[in-house]
């Protein structure tokens, strides 16, 4: 479905995306990164609003560039804010479905069915200058759905929704993608985007750095899995040995020392560091998921009390900034 | 699942001929010029007055078409006789002279003659100004600048030449001075040819446009030549500037001088009449002679070979100091 | 990965050294590969002074380390492997080029890092990167395509839009690296890499070096008079002196000890231990820092002095193994010079 070959975009000398090559077929995906990744560069480059500097993209087979029919198959909701303020959601979201090439009547009626879907029907006559942030989303929305395009592309969707907005949002998103269509998403929030269960894919610098589902991902950042890197063979290179992230547990309970000692004895931990002032225990480990299998046995034989217990690691942007560290041969 | 290596990663592709290296130099020292806003605007411009000598051009085409009634006393017509005024007023009687021989036998054969005048009016009066600012302002940080941030370091630990960055640099002050002199010259010359009445014209002119590039060549290579081998010299490129500068203006001052207290000794020279070698002491008038000898205005070959080969010694030492300058750093 | 220098390496009677993987630079032995740089005999004088005085270098892959004071003529070595100062005597080749008639086939295969600040006016640091791609021969896209990459690589972020000339330390270290490193030459030399940078990224930049000898197969060298930057990330070590080679050895045979003895630091009454040590059977000697140091055949301290420690009532601080330290090699190398010249 798209086809990326050694794709490079730059503005003038600003870096937009660097060398990204991917090949995806139908299903969902995710495009995570930190903000100035180049995830929006990616969905301009698909929707055809830019041309690369190098290399070639394909979506369905043909070069989006200069094609603007190809944009009935597709149905873009962007970031930024696209709305007049002065018409209603309705006007709005018919004028757009109109532009893509139905006529007044089916135009109107796929509005209504839009507007229906994503729960804007009693509102949708309003001026849009009245709504909140959520309303508009979900205007922006609307007008990707109208015509029912093979691929939605969504580029933060989930950004100014309450929880509520988020649920039926995502149950939208669901139902969309039963129906055998394509999704892509792009957030910097890794449960907003995991919910649909699309192939993940993480940005770094404009550089793809990962492709993988959301399960993968997580065992990255609690550290499951080792780094693999295509290039250079996996048997043990000087200096390389412990490449595996160390992932830091903290811990309360009632008696820190006993813990400390069991973990200690399992010779599953790395480092082991209690508080100045004895309340709180931070346990380092290349093993994390041995380390969650033993608390509890030690918790039961030992008679423990736990005030509280976390993981240190868990947010995207540690995962992202330590593999750059390690990719850059600083640690 | 694979997890990039987003490090470091070996490169092969195509690799540019190593003969056009001096071209990278040229492009990116006109890239930093360029962000001056003064040599945008001067850049601007440029082709301004180009628009005045088109309309004069256009009126010398004029005046052959409708010509008045030939005076039977002096044997020239009225329009003839205002022409002459204004070339009297703006040349030197030798070069008028030639030219107002020419049109007095046949104002349409003339024409080449007053081209070349025109054009040669317009390359010393304006061009020649254009040319000093525009080298005083780009040439003095091009190399100084170089100096003060030890680019020649950078520069000769990549597989580049001397000759290479010399070049470089010589095109990047030659392609803001040659926008402004050669483009319009030949811009007009163009202009001149379809304002003509026939399309004979280029066989009688043919040479000029050759003349005009060669005339700017001569005022152009020796100047960002002494510019960059002044640059070359100080790490300050104020100093560079000044010292420019003050090149032209003393030997502007100092010929006058000269040719004033020879004056006053009793002979009665004509200002530019006198062909002594004092005139190498100001290369404003030196080079303008040369010039004005390739537009064929000036008919005193001995003399003139006499300045070209003290103009090429010149250029020939300057770049001889700019190879030492450069090559100093390194060896310290 | 094809290296585009590759048909270079062809002509080379033993290519397969600088072609090799990691794995077996790690284990290379030294007798093993042909030397990348040779050279024999090099005089150089400026003027009247002697700056390098019959000076031979076989150099092997790996990281080098060029250690040496002030004045010692390393900054000068640099220039003629590069081919930009002319020897007064002696010859020698850089990867199978000829020093003294390709000066620009080798800088085509060395990425030079210099010591002092070297940029160009009025560019931005992305700009100056492609500047140094673009020289190497590199197109103006790929050559600033590369140029990101890279600047990624060495951890400069958005500064990279901003004038070199507001840069800090840091980062004008950081894109001197990048402009050596951006055209991937086979060969690199850093002239003091660290200076002026905090602990931290003197660290990151070690290993950044560390990691492209390693992982990329890069023959690095480096110049430093900073014996602990040597001491970290080196495999071989040149020391000069006053234009001469005084030393050029594996780091590993420079810090051979001589004897696997142990040195004491104790809190106490040496004189009353060392009798002590003495009489349970323990051999010792007063080092040269006035320490103690018991002579051990196998490196293990010998259990009799933890008993007569505390018999003794001495407390002992630390106990570290006897090893050449590069400083006193240094030292007594490049001090010989001194006393005698």
């Amino acid at each position: 479905m798209i086809s990326f070959k050694s794709v490079s975009k730059l503005y003038g000398l600003v870096n937009g995306v660097n060398d990204v090559s991917m090949e995806l077929s139908p299903g969902a995906f995710g495009l995570l990164g930190p903000n100035g990744s180049g995830k929006t560069t990616l969905i301009n480059l698909i929707t055809g609003q830019l041309r690369p500097t190098v290399g070639s993209v394909e979506i369905f087979g043909e070069n989006p560039w200069g094609r603007e029919e190809m944009l009935s198959q597709i149905g873009l909701c962007p970031a930024v804010d696209v709305l007049y303020s002065n018409v209603s959601a309705f006007e709005w979201v018919n004028y757009q479905t109109r532009l893509i090439g139905f006529d007044w009547s089916e135009a109107r009626e796929r509005t209504l069915e839009a507007l229906a879907t994503v729960g804007m029907s009693d509102a949708m006559h309003r001026k849009i200058g009245g709504y909140s942030l959520g309303m508009r989303q979900r205007t922006k929305l609307a007008q990707a759905i109208a015509h029912e395009p093979d691929l939605l592309i969504l580029d933060e969707p989930f950004n100014g929704l309450d929880p509520i907005g988020r649920q039926e949002m995502t149950a939208l998103l669901r139902r969309y993608l039963a129906n055998g269509k394509s999704i892509i998403l792009a957030s910097h929030v890794l449960h907003e985007v995991e919910e649909i269960n699309p192939d993940l894919m993480l940005l770094s610098n404009g550089r793809l750095l990962a492709h993988g589902s959301p399960q993968e991902i997580r065992d990255v950042l609690s550290n499951q899995q080792e780094l693999v890197d295509g290039n250079i063979p996996e048997i043990a290179r000087p200096g390389f040995e412990d490449k595996v992230r160390i992932t830091e547990l903290f811990i309360r309970c009632n008696d820190n020392y006993i813990l400390a000692k069991r973990l200690f004895d399992s010779q599953q931990i790395c480092s082991l560091a209690i508080s100045k002032d004895k309340t709180e225990l931070t346990v380092g480990t290349t093993s994390v998921r041995e380390v969650y299998t033993l608390l509890p046995e030690i918790a039961v034989k030992e008679n423990l009390e736990f005030y509280e217990f976390r993981s240190a690691d868990g947010s995207l942007d540690d995962l992202f900034s330590s593999l750059m560290k390690i990719h850059r041969g600083e640690s | 699942m694979p997890v990039n290596d987003l490090g470091y990663r070996t490169w092969d592709g195509v690799i540019t001929s190593p003969y056009m290296r001096w071209m990278t130099i040229a492009m990116s020292g006109i890239r930093i010029v360029f962000k001056s806003q003064w040599i945008k605007r001067l850049m601007f411009l440029a082709w301004a007055p180009a628009l005045a000598v088109g309309a004069m051009f256009f009126f010398y085409e004029q005046y052959v078409e409708n010509r008045d009634a030939v005076d039977v006393a002096t044997g020239r017509d009225s329009g003839f006789r205002q022409v002459a005024g204004v070339l009297r007023m703006f040349s030197s009687e030798s070069q008028a002279k030639i030219v107002l021989d020419a049109m007095a036998k046949e104002p349409n054969e003339a024409r080449g003659y007053v081209w070349s005048f025109i054009l040669m009016r317009m390359l010393r009066g304006y061009s020649g100004w254009m040319v000093l600012m525009l080298v005083g302002l780009i040439t003095p940080p091009l190399i100084s600048k170089d100096i003060r941030s030890r680019a020649f370091l950078f520069y000769f630990s990549k597989p580049i030449t001397r000759t290479d960055y010399l070049l470089g640099k010589l095109c990047t002050v030659g392609f803001f001075v040659g926008f402004v002199t050669i483009l319009p010259a030949l811009a007009l010359y163009l202009f001149g040819v379809v304002l003509s009445p026939s399309v004979f014209v280029l066989l009688s002119t043919w040479d000029l446009p050759f003349r005009v590039v060669a005339a700017c060549l001569i005022v152009i290579l020796p100047s960002c030549l002494l510019g960059l081998m002044l640059s070359s010299l100080t790490s300050e490129s104020r100093f560079a500037g000044f010292a420019w500068f003050t090149v032209w203006i003393l030997g502007f001052v100092g010929y006058r001088i000269v040719l004033f207290s020879t004056q006053l000794g009793g002979s009665n020279l004509n200002i530019e009449a006198s062909e002594s070698m004092w005139q190498a002491v100001s290369l404003y008038d030196c080079l303008g002679f040369l010039q004005a000898w390739i537009m064929g205005l000036e008919t005193n070959h001995s003399f003139a070979i006499k300045l070209l080969v003290f103009v090429l010694s010149l250029s020939a030492f300057c770049v001889y100091v700019i190879m030492r300058k450069i090559s100093a750093p390194i060896n310290a | 990965m094809a290296n585009q220098f590759g048909q270079q390496f062809e002509n080379m009677p033993n290519s397969k050294a600088v072609e090799s993987t990691p794995s077996d630079l790690a284990t290379a032995k030294p007798t093993g590969p042909q030397p990348l740089i040779e050279l024999r005999n090099i005089d150089k004088f400026y003027g009247q002074t002697k700056v390098l005085d019959d000076v031979s270098i076989s150099l092997k892959p790996g990281v080098t380390g060029l250690l040496g004071p002030n004045g010692a003529g390393k900054s000068t070595l640099i220039k003629v492997i590069l081919g930009l100062v002319r020897i007064s005597g002696g010859s020698g080749n850089v990867m199978g080029h000829d020093l003294l008639s390709s000066g620009r086939e080798i800088r085509n295969l060395i990425g030079y890092m210099p010591e002092d600040d070297s940029y160009i006016a009025g560019m931005q640091g992305i700009e100056l990167v492609r500047y140094a791609a673009c020289l190497s021969g590199m197109t103006n896209v790929e050559g600033l395509r590369r140029s990101h990459e890279i600047l990624d690589y060495c951890d400069v972020g958005q500064e990279r839009y901003r004038n070199v000339e507001t840069y800090s330390t840091g980062m004008r270290q950081k894109t001197k690296v990048a402009q050596a490193i951006v055209a991937n030459p086979p060969m690199l030399i850093f002239d003091e890499p660290t200076s002026g940078l905090d602990p931290e990224a003197r660290e990151a930049m070690l290993n950044r070096v560390k990691t492209l000898s390693v992982k990329h197969g890069k023959t690095v060298i480096i110049s430093t008079h900073i014996l602990k930057d040597v001491q970290q990330i080196c495999d071989h070590v040149i020391i000069m002196a006053n234009g001469k080679v005084k030393l050029s050895d594996r780091l590993e045979n420079v810090h051979r000890p001589s004897s696997p003895n142990l040195h004491l630091k104790i809190l106490g009454d040496p004189l009353l231990f060392q009798g002590n040590l003495e009489r349970n059977g323990v051999a010792t000697l007063l080092d040269d820092d006035g320490n103690l140091c018991v002579i051990s055949k196998d490196g293990v301290l010998p259990k009799a002095v933890w008993t007569t420690a505390m018999s003794s009532k001495v407390s002992i601080q630390s106990v570290i193994p006897s090893k050449n330290s590069l400083e006193a090699i240094f030292r007594e190398v490049v001090g010989d010079d001194a006393r005698a010249g």
